[in-house]
């Protein structure tokens, strides 16, 4: 065998060789990426189910609902039952037990997203003519109400032997669980409230750290570095050591203030336009307890100020000959040239904060001021069996955080890359 | 003149403390004073409802605490928990290397992994809670697809029958290893992985091909640059996490079990919760807090002092 063609085939083998590597590669990359998907697939799934599909053993991955269905009028057609009698017939070989259903029929096509089922059912009106197939709503097992038309009308309802009425399932989502669920606790209001938080939290650490950073990183004045180690040092604290004089701060602040002050101010209850509770002044209850304690971090001025030493000094130079002084070139000349970081450390905590769970629930005890995270926490004491609404309550929570991560994303892995540490 | 400035640059003046005033003023209100308040507390008895003020003790609370069998039980739950750490790190070190070259769609990837860590929260908690129920949930129900039939994650014990023969029933639930997978599906592929992708991404790609022109193999190459290269990721990687696992797991504890079965899930961090916020004993609560604060300072002081040994710097 001449060299020429051992090469050859060392090349090949060494070819083969890597697609196979990267083939066995992505096969595991994909393995690992449906696992992590395969929970949030079940979760959509479950929060679509009936309650009764929810705990279907085993589960199924499509949701379906069980419904009644009857023969009427040479179709089969779903009925909801209104009354169940049984009749006793004499026939000539002794006696039979005949059960009888009495239902009507309903119609929901599975785009309808939400809103009741609307039944369709034979209706007699007053004048005793018989309409066939109206679309109804139904109020109780005797009066429905025309969809179309004003006004209640008797029902007739269909009358057949109970052998003729089966069970089947069938695949239908259930969108009604998403305003159920939001109907169940105030979610509307713990939008309002996390949102609020969230966002005047990231605004207030923005602006208190950066120009702490900008301090630490372009000025100098006694004891900068001293105090910056000071920060560094505060890092290692755990959240649980301030905690504890914190809470106590937070639910005394109000006797205290008031106190001080001579004053009963203080524990006023505040009515946003004079309708919407909004907590105390200060104080356990409040806004302020929910935002204040969140407004400083030392992370965030460590990020800033390791980002504003790379800046290059030329332009604050330039602009400070120009006559700028400190304030001016910090918010005309800082802050332009590090949007990417601070549109980092806004994202980082937004998510945070969107996410604090601890702080509300041992400072704040009126649901009207819960944010979302807490609110979940009480579905899932209040509601723990109805699986489908715990689901969606979780998706309600989740949403605006995927929406803020799905456009941030660039700058969460820039950030977690740039400052090394965790959120 | 006699108090003529001496001539430091334009950038030196008071008005720095300006800069610094917000964000100091929050730092005294919410770190420092907390800080010393709570070493203050610590050595004193107060619930903070019934007693007025607080009451000197002394060194009680310590002394109480470390003869607490409860609290040392806390303890070990918080340090087993931990146990998932290093095989979450060798998952995330897994996936950064497979992404690491030649693959296309890596955001994508990239950002399926991360969606775990991004809506981690009462939500995954929810989620997962479902997900472990022992006749309905996705857990068992991938088990059984395998033939194995699942425990109940979050409630049962090992079934060792031939243990209750002999009359003895061992403490063992299944809750911690629940809760460790939980956190293995949520971590794997989030901060970490994405470190180690930013540290496999900053070797200078000279060193493989000079030990390729050596004829080393993967293993050889893996072991002899890629580790040692990524050493400083790896320790920071470690150190962040045990720090921020002696202080975690309230939120499982709070949501999924509410510290049970038996305790086995209830951590440091949970208990300093129920000692402050349901017996409102905030002296005891503090002592426990500051225990965990003496254990983070010395992993942190360790970590300062022995890294430098065992990290290999370019």
């Amino acid at each position: 065998m001449s060299d020429y063609t051992l090469e050859v085939r060392r090349v090949r083998r060494r070819r083969l060789k890597k697609y196979l590597g990267l083939l066995v590669r992505y096969i595991v990359l994909v393995s690992v990426g449906f696992t992590m998907i395969l929970p949030f697939v079940w979760m959509v799934s479950t929060s679509l189910k009936t309650k009764e599909s929810a705990v279907e053993i085993p589960p199924k991955w499509i949701p379906r609902r069980f419904d009644t269905f009857a023969d009427i009028d040479g179709q089969s057609k779903r009925v909801r039952i209104i009354k169940t009698t049984s009749t006793v017939e004499r026939l000539d070989n002794g006696h039979t037990l005949d059960i009888y259903t009495q239902a009507i029929h309903a119609e929901k096509p599975w785009w309808k997203f939400w809103g009741e089922p609307s039944y369709a059912a034979n209706i007699k009106n007053p004048d005793g003519s018989i309409e066939k197939n109206v679309r109804v709503k139904v109020l109780d097992s005797k009066t429905m109400v025309r969809i179309t038309q004003e006004g209640p009308r008797y029902l007739e309802v269909v009358t057949l032997p109970a052998r003729d009425v089966t069970v089947k399932s069938w695949i239908s989502l259930e969108w009604d669980n998403y305003p159920v669920t939001w109907g169940k606790l105030p979610f509307g209001r713990g939008y309002v409230n996390t949102t609020i938080i969230a966002v005047s939290i990231s605004f207030g650490q923005l602006l208190t750290c950066s120009l702490a950073a900008f301090a630490f990183a372009r000025l100098r004045f006694p004891g900068r570095d001293q105090l910056f180690f000071g920060y560094l040092a505060t890092m290692m604290i755990p959240g649980a050591v301030t905690l504890i004089p914190v809470y106590i701060l937070f639910v005394k602040m109000p006797d205290l203030l008031n106190y001080v002050f001579h004053t009963a101010w203080f524990s006023n209850d505040l009515y946003f336009l004079g309708k919407y509770y909004a907590g105390r002044v200060v104080g356990g209850n409040s806004y302020f307890a929910l935002i204040a304690p969140g407004l400083f971090s030392a992370y965030g001025t460590f990020m800033l100020r390791q980002f504003f030493m790379n800046l290059p000094r030329e332009l604050e130079d330039a602009a400070r000959i120009d006559g700028c002084g400190n304030l001016r070139v910090y918010w005309h000349v800082t802050v332009p040239l590090s949007k990417v970081a601070l549109a980092t450390l806004g994202t980082f905590v937004f998510m945070g904060s969107w996410k604090t769970f601890m702080w509300p629930l041992i400072i704040i005890n009126r649901e009207e001021l819960l944010p979302l995270q807490v609110l979940l926490q009480r579905l899932r004491g209040q509601y723990h069996s109805d699986l489908n609404l715990l689901m969606a309550g979780s998706i309600i929570v989740l949403i605006p955080l995927l929406i803020v991560f799905l456009f941030g994303q660039r700058y969460f892995i820039k950030g977690i890359q740039l400052g090394g540490v965790k959120g | 003149m006699i108090f003529r400035r001496r001539n430091r640059g334009p950038d030196y003046s008071l008005g720095g403390y300006f800069f610094l005033l917000p964000n100091f003023v929050g730092f005294m209100l919410f770190v420092l004073l907390p800080v010393l308040a709570s070493l203050a507390l610590s050595f004193c008895r107060w619930h903070i409802f019934n007693d007025p003020v607080p009451r000197f003790v002394g060194l009680k609370n310590f002394v109480t605490l470390l003869h607490d069998r409860d609290f040392w039980f806390y303890t070990y739950n918080t340090t087993f928990l931990m146990l998932g750490i290093p095989v979450g790190m060798a998952l995330s070190l897994a996936l950064a290397l497979l992404l690491n070259k030649g693959i296309h769609a890596i955001r994508a990837f990239r950002m399926i992994y991360f969606l775990p860590t991004v809506s981690s929260g009462v939500a995954l908690l929810v989620l997962w809670l479902v997900i472990y129920n022992p006749q309905y949930g996705l857990f068992n129900y991938v088990l059984s697809k395998v033939g194995i039939q699942g425990p109940s994650w979050l409630s049962g014990g090992l079934e060792l029958k031939w243990l209750e023969k002999l009359g003895i029933s061992p403490m063992c639930y299944w809750s911690k290893i629940a809760l460790m997978i939980m956190g293995l599906w949520n971590g794997a592929g989030g901060y970490n992985m994405i470190l180690y992708l930013a540290g496999l991404q900053g070797i200078n790609p000279e060193l493989y091909e000079a030990a390729d022109v050596d004829g080393a193999t993967a293993w050889h190459k893996f072991h002899h640059i890629t580790w040692p290269m990524l050493s400083p990721t790896t320790f920071f990687i470690f150190i962040m996490s045990l720090i921020g696992g002696f202080q975690g797991g309230f939120e499982a504890a709070y949501v999924m079990t509410e510290g049970g079965p038996a305790g086995s899930t209830t951590t440091i961090s949970y208990e300093i919760f129920n000692q402050l916020y349901v017996k409102s004993q905030a002296g005891y609560a503090s002592s426990i807090a500051w225990f965990l604060f003496a254990v983070v300072f010395i992993l942190t002081m360790a970590s300062w002092r022995y890294g430098g040994r065992v990290v290999h710097y370019e």
